[in-house]
């Protein structure tokens, strides 16, 4: 059950000492129904308050923590099951499975692949989140060979020979690794030891409720669980029901983040990341399923709480100089986004000129009269751009070819008219500006 | 503890398209989010065909479609056993100008001879051009019980009125906005089309090109209609293909572009989408595949 803030303020201490970093102990209350910050920030909670507070301030899902320092990895702790309803909090890890059974120069040219496999995503550089090793040749050694081999990556390590996995853990000195093995007391009390994290796997929802459940009586949280599933429609089945578990009946043995197994379907990935999987294991290198799988993730948890509207003002792609052309759209983000992606793979170095209409595309925002000659022509003036370049040209969007005369008796520049969509932009760059 | 999974008192309406000499298909009518309820009526995969090619039409899409007149394009877009056809008129609209509004119709008379597969005719884009157009080729196609779009709050009260005239279902595209979507079909509802014969198309983006939103807006339509919005609960339709092949991606790659394609139409059918329109073969045949797992 959740707190409301008011609820939250009465077991505070009501002292307004302010150190948890809010003004009053109110202030930090509402934070605290939010989420958005730790009880631990308040020295002074009695500990009947704590244990109280602890337990419906808690997220419906755990958060597990995996990885390296410099590179840690977060998965689970989601509160809702539409991204709309609030957010996805933590985009699921994709994993690659190499199976430990390949020679070892493969599995060197493999590792060394990945590690030099880039995907931009506007403007920013994403790589391959997670490797897995697989003991398929149920030799110890080989697997150990392997796991040092990769190292340099998180890593989810897969054996069911504990003796094996203790191995291979005493390698990663540096990191919390995840193991996918067996399930028993034994291999609970080696996770809390050797700080690692602990995959439960199962037919049904049920097998791995009781397994989870018996995890949390030895204290320990740091828990994936991995439903074995047939199809795509299993997953979307069982993993829906599990988040729907965890989030609307607040059924704490399955509040935690999903492992899904997509092997080379493309298809199942997809899924996986639309439908709940808080780590994705794959067994593709191919560049063209990796850049659709990181363009969708990047997508689906994006923050759908952050406006729709771009900042209005003069944008520049690559170092434009006063020779630059300037192009100007509407601050709706989509068009923005999308003219500035297609205008870096021209790689003419440009000003983009944004203009406040009200987040509106160029069409709508036209018919509205939020993109009208008055409204450019004070883009212009306001921006700064006459500073910055030399000569007086404005490319305007194809489909608003109408402004033209007007916008150039206004602004005194010249409208010269680009394409009407997009993906033209770079051709149009390339032969209409010399 | 027992797993259950959340019930809806709302039902979605349940579409027919074709009849007549022409086979018929038909979706929706689920009480349940995608799949999750069994039996769950799978979505419809159309297959576009436009009535020219034009030069910056997408070079591999083109190498598929191009050097055939319309009609055999029809067949080979039969060969590949869609659901249905979506038939896209764009020779008269105001860029590409190059046949009239009666043109187009006598087109479609031919082309409705050549297959016997459902139809969604859609015009030109152009709402002034359509609301000539799209009228016509609604009176063409009178009592086959087709789905003719799109229209937008600037046409509806013309093409609503023809598709009653005419028996035919209407796409009602708003951009991005349940709260729109749902006045509209209130507009159209008022003109005498019930929201059964309506099929809303709250936008289509491809992946990369903002596609989150048209997913959220497609969850949170269904969810507002199973949570028991009458005037939501009609079927949902997305224009996969066009969006996909316009991508960077898809110019880049063949293959990239049939992959880009299924994830685009995946995402939709996972947030709800009840008819898919694709323009690769490839895709659609995949996808059918995909779909079969599902049910």
């Amino acid at each position: 059950m959740m707190l409301t803030g008011l609820q939250i303020y009465n077991q505070l201490p009501k002292t307004n000492c302010r150190k948890c970093g809010f003004p009053t102990c109110l202030a930090f209350a509402m934070a605290l129904a939010q989420r958005r910050v730790s009880l631990d920030r308040c020295p002074d909670i009695s500990a009947d308050a704590k244990k109280l507070l602890s337990e419906t301030t808690r997220p419906p899902m755990n958060t597990i923590k995996f990885g390296m320092n410099k590179h840690e990895i977060e998965i689970g702790g989601e509160e809702v099951l539409f991204r709309h309803e609030k957010t996805f909090y933590h985009q699921p890890a994709f994993a690659i499975l190499l199976s430990d059974t390949a020679s070892i120069e493969e599995l060197k040219e493999t590792i060394e692949t990945i590690k030099d496999m880039e995907f931009e995503l506007i403007g920013e550089i994403i790589r391959i989140d997670m490797l897995a090793i697989r003991n398929d040749s149920k030799n110890p050694d080989t697997f150990v060979e392997c796991v040092h081999l990769a190292q340099d990556f998180p890593l989810l390590l897969i054996s069911e020979c504990l003796d094996t996995v203790r191995r291979a853990r005493a390698v990663l000195r540096d990191q919390i690794p995840i193991i996918l093995g067996d399930f028993s007391e034994e291999w609970i009390e080696f996770a809390l030891n050797y700080d690692s994290v602990l995959v439960i796997k199962g037919d049904s929802l049920d097998e791995i409720a009781e397994k989870s459940k018996e995890a949390q009586s030895h204290g320990f949280n740091n828990i994936i669980l991995y439903p074995e599933v047939k199809n795509i429609k299993e997953a979307l089945m069982t993993f829906t029901q599990s988040l729907e578990m965890a989030m609307a009946k607040n059924y704490r043995p399955l509040g935690f983040p999903l492992l899904g197994l997509a092997g080379k379907d493309l298809a199942l990935a997809v899924h996986f990341v639309c439908k709940y999987a808080g780590i994705i294991l794959l067994e593709t290198t191919d560049y063209e399923d990796l850049l659709t799988l990181f363009t969708l993730r990047f997508n689906i948890y994006s923050d759908p709480r952050k406006p729709l509207m771009m900042e209005p003002g003069l944008y520049e792609i690559g170092k434009p100089g006063e020779n630059s052309p300037v192009l100007v759209t509407t601050n709706f983000s989509l068009t923005c986004h999308m003219v500035r992606s297609e205008v870096e793979t021209s790689h003419v170095p440009c000003y983009l000129l944004i203009t406040d209409s009200e987040g509106l595309s160029v069409l709508s925002a036209w018919a509205a009269d939020k993109f009208s000659a008055e409204v450019i022509t004070k883009s212009i003036k306001n921006s700064g751009v006459e500073q910055k370049v030399r000569h007086r040209k404005i490319i305007i969007p194809g489909c608003v070819a109408s402004l033209k005369a007007k916008l150039e008796d206004e602004s005194g520049w010249e409208a010269l008219i680009g394409p009407g969509d997009a993906p033209m932009i770079p051709q149009f760059l390339r032969t209409h500006w010399v | 503890m027992e797993m259950t999974m959340a019930e809806y008192q709302g039902r979605i309406c349940t579409l027919h398209i074709g009849g007549m000499k022409r086979k018929t298909v038909s979706c929706g009518g689920h009480s349940s989010l995608p799949f999750l309820s069994t039996p769950y009526q799978r979505p419809l995969l159309a297959l576009e065909v436009y009535d020219v090619i034009v030069p910056d039409q997408n070079q591999y899409l083109k190498r598929i479609w191009a050097g055939e007149d319309f009609l055999a394009r029809i067949q080979k877009a039969e060969s590949y056993v869609p659901d249905l056809l979506c038939l896209r008129f764009i020779s008269a609209g105001p860029d590409i100008n190059i046949a009239t509004v009666e043109h187009s119709a006598e087109l479609l008379i031919k082309a409705k001879a050549v297959t016997d597969l459902p139809v969604i005719i859609t015009g030109c884009g152009d709402d002034a051009k359509d609301e000539e157009l799209l009228p016509l080729l609604s009176d063409t196609m009178k009592g086959e019980n087709t789905v003719l779009g799109v229209a937008t709050e600037e046409n509806y009260r013309m093409l609503a009125v023809s598709c009653l005239a005419n028996g035919h279902a209407l796409i009602a595209e708003t951009p991005l906005d349940v709260s729109l979507a749902k006045q509209l079909n209130i507009l159209i509802h008022s003109v005498g089309l019930p929201v059964e014969r309506i099929v809303m198309h709250h936008a289509t983006a491809a992946l990369g090109y903002g596609l989150e939103y048209c997913y959220s807006i497609i969850e949170k339509s269904r969810l507002a209609a199973l949570e028991g919005d009458r005037m939501l609960s009609s079927v949902m339709l997305n224009f996969v293909g066009r969006e996909s092949w316009k991508t960077r991606e898809a110019q880049k790659s063949e293959d990239l572009g049939i992959k880009w394609e299924i994830a685009t139409a995946l995402a939709y059918i996972e947030g709800g989408a009840d008819i898919i329109v694709l323009d690769h073969p490839e895709s659609l045949v995949r996808l059918r595949a995909l779909l079969e797992i599902l049910l």
